[in-house]
């Protein structure tokens, strides 16, 4: 592979990092929105290393073999905050990007910020019995462009994109049931606008440990399977449909998360494409593996 | 009495029995939504807030909140009802567990109002819900026909004027006909 083609490869590695993060929203479950903005999720600090191995196929589908693959991390922390009560939250996520340069370009190696969302959330809906919740909640997303575009590994898109959501859960005893859909609207640079986005994302929650949960605080593990379609647009430049043909994504994710008291967890998951369509696109995301910890603040 | 064992576990019986009596009092307070227990943090420390609480014990299984009461600190049920919804939750029942024996097991109100102004059915529904909002509150009753709401309160704190405040909220007058402890479930087997 030639120097260009590395670099390519590189910046269709970063730029690939960064828009599939629009997918992976915070929350327990680990990659699914969650509406219970309570405890961990109320007024504490996110914080979780993503591994993204990316590879580069000969063909533009999934059957063709890969040439050359390589790896992005970014570590991101996520900080909601209560307003004046649970019923309403905002917060932020910071991308650090990070490359070790371990693609054999040493040039290309570093760390910067990468494009921060803010966002508010608000509660529309909550039906409470014993030992049972449902909750419904949208959330309301500005991306702006922090990231340094132009830097080698880039870091940012370059847009500033809205998105809105809708959220909600189902938890009865050891079962919790998450269902999130939301859309982006990429904003433009240089005349050039990149695809929109829809996501849909399912998870199905399980409190493996303690069988009969007592008293609180007791030690918890849960387990999630997760799963989610992401569909994005054509790109446009200055209003005319770009050659590319959009993207469709059907991902699945398992993860481990355990609660060892009141104010802490630590989480696993990982996360892998089990069907897409990109007949235009040569950089695709093979697996993802997330580590994280949130820590209660307040 | 002769086994040193028997002496001992009898002791310490008599110093748990004593520890209790000087207790004060202990609240239990059904809190629904209770699914997602590290959640629970947040209405620990609001009810942790509260004047007079010493400490407090969640159930996640059984869906209530025990609190200890100082001896002679009063139970504010509306705000107990208060902090947990401000953390997230929704009260249900908030009863008096102990001391109810000193108390001739009548920790239940029967409370009865004179409401004017119902003119329809939907103002019965609107009264009913207002009445029940209250924690304590349970068996509501509105009868359009004659005027009248009853309802039980379990809970050794909440005024009756509370409940007229509730309906006077909706543009309803009201007044208390009946505030008097409930009979006892043994009684009413009689």
């Amino acid at each position: 592979m030639t120097l260009t083609g590395r670099a390519a490869l590189l910046a269709g590695l970063w730029i690939l990092a960064l828009s599939g993060g629009s997918a992976q929203a915070q929350g327990p479950p680990i990659f699914t929105d969650t509406p219970i903005m309570l405890g961990l999720e109320g007024r504490g600090l996110r914080l979780f290393l993503q591994r993204t191995d990316v590879v580069q196929r000969r063909s533009g589908d999934s059957t063709g073999s890969p040439n050359t693959s390589t790896a992005s991390y970014r570590l991101v922390a996520g900080l909601p905050l209560q307003l004046w009560s649970p019923r309403w939250q905002v917060g932020g996520i910071v991308p650090l990007v990070l490359q070790p340069g371990s693609v054999g370009l040493p040039t290309t190696s570093g760390a910067g910020i990468g494009d921060v969302q803010a966002y508010f959330k608000v509660l529309l809906l909550q039906r409470d019995r014993r030992n049972e919740t449902l909750r419904l909640a949208g959330r309301f997303t500005a991306k702006l462009p922090t990231g340094d575009r132009d830097a080698r590994p880039v870091r940012g898109t370059g847009t500033t994109d809205l998105g809105a959501s809708a959220t909600g859960a189902w938890i009865r005893r050891r079962i919790g049931i998450y269902l999130e859909s939301g859309f982006l609207r990429r904003g433009t640079h240089q005349g050039e606008r990149p695809g929109h986005q829809l996501h849909v994302n399912a998870a199905l929650g399980y409190r493996l440990v303690p069988d009969i949960y007592e008293t609180y605080p007791s030690p918890q593990l849960n387990a999630y399977l997760e799963a989610g379609l992401q569909v994005t647009g054509r790109s446009r430049r200055s209003g005319d449909l770009l050659g590319d043909a959009g993207s469709q994504v059907l991902w699945m994710a398992s993860g481990l998360q355990y609660i060892a008291g009141r104010r802490w967890l630590v989480e696993a998951a990982w996360q892998w494409p089990v069907w897409r369509h990109n007949p235009n696109q040569i950089m695709e995301a093979e697996r993802n593996l997330r580590l994280g910890i949130r820590l209660l603040l307040y | 009495m002769k086994n040193p064992w028997h002496v001992a576990c009898f002791l310490l019986l008599g110093l748990a029995m004593a520890a209790w009596a000087g207790q004060g009092k202990l609240v239990k307070v059904r809190v629904d939504g209770l699914s997602c227990p590290f959640c629970a943090y947040g209405l620990e420390k609001k009810l942790k807030k509260i004047d007079g609480v010493e400490k407090l014990e969640i159930k996640i299984n059984e869906g209530v909140v025990y609190l200890h009461y100082r001896e002679n600190a009063a139970v504010d049920t509306v705000l107990l009802a208060q902090k947990v919804k401000e953390a997230g939750f929704t009260p249900r029942q908030i009863e008096l567990v102990s001391p109810a024996v000193t108390d001739g097991g009548r920790t239940e109100k029967k409370i009865a109002l004179a409401v004017e102004g119902m003119t329809c059915e939907d103002c019965v529904r609107r009264v009913e819900k207002a009445l029940q909002s209250v924690p304590c509150a349970r068996d509501v009753q509105v009868d359009r026909k004659r005027a009248r709401a009853e309802l039980v309160c379990s809970g050794d704190a909440t005024d009756a004027a509370l409940f007229v405040k509730k309906v006077e909220a909706l543009g309803f007058k009201a007044r208390v006909l009946e505030n008097k402890p409930a009979e006892s479930k043994t009684a009413r087997r009689r």
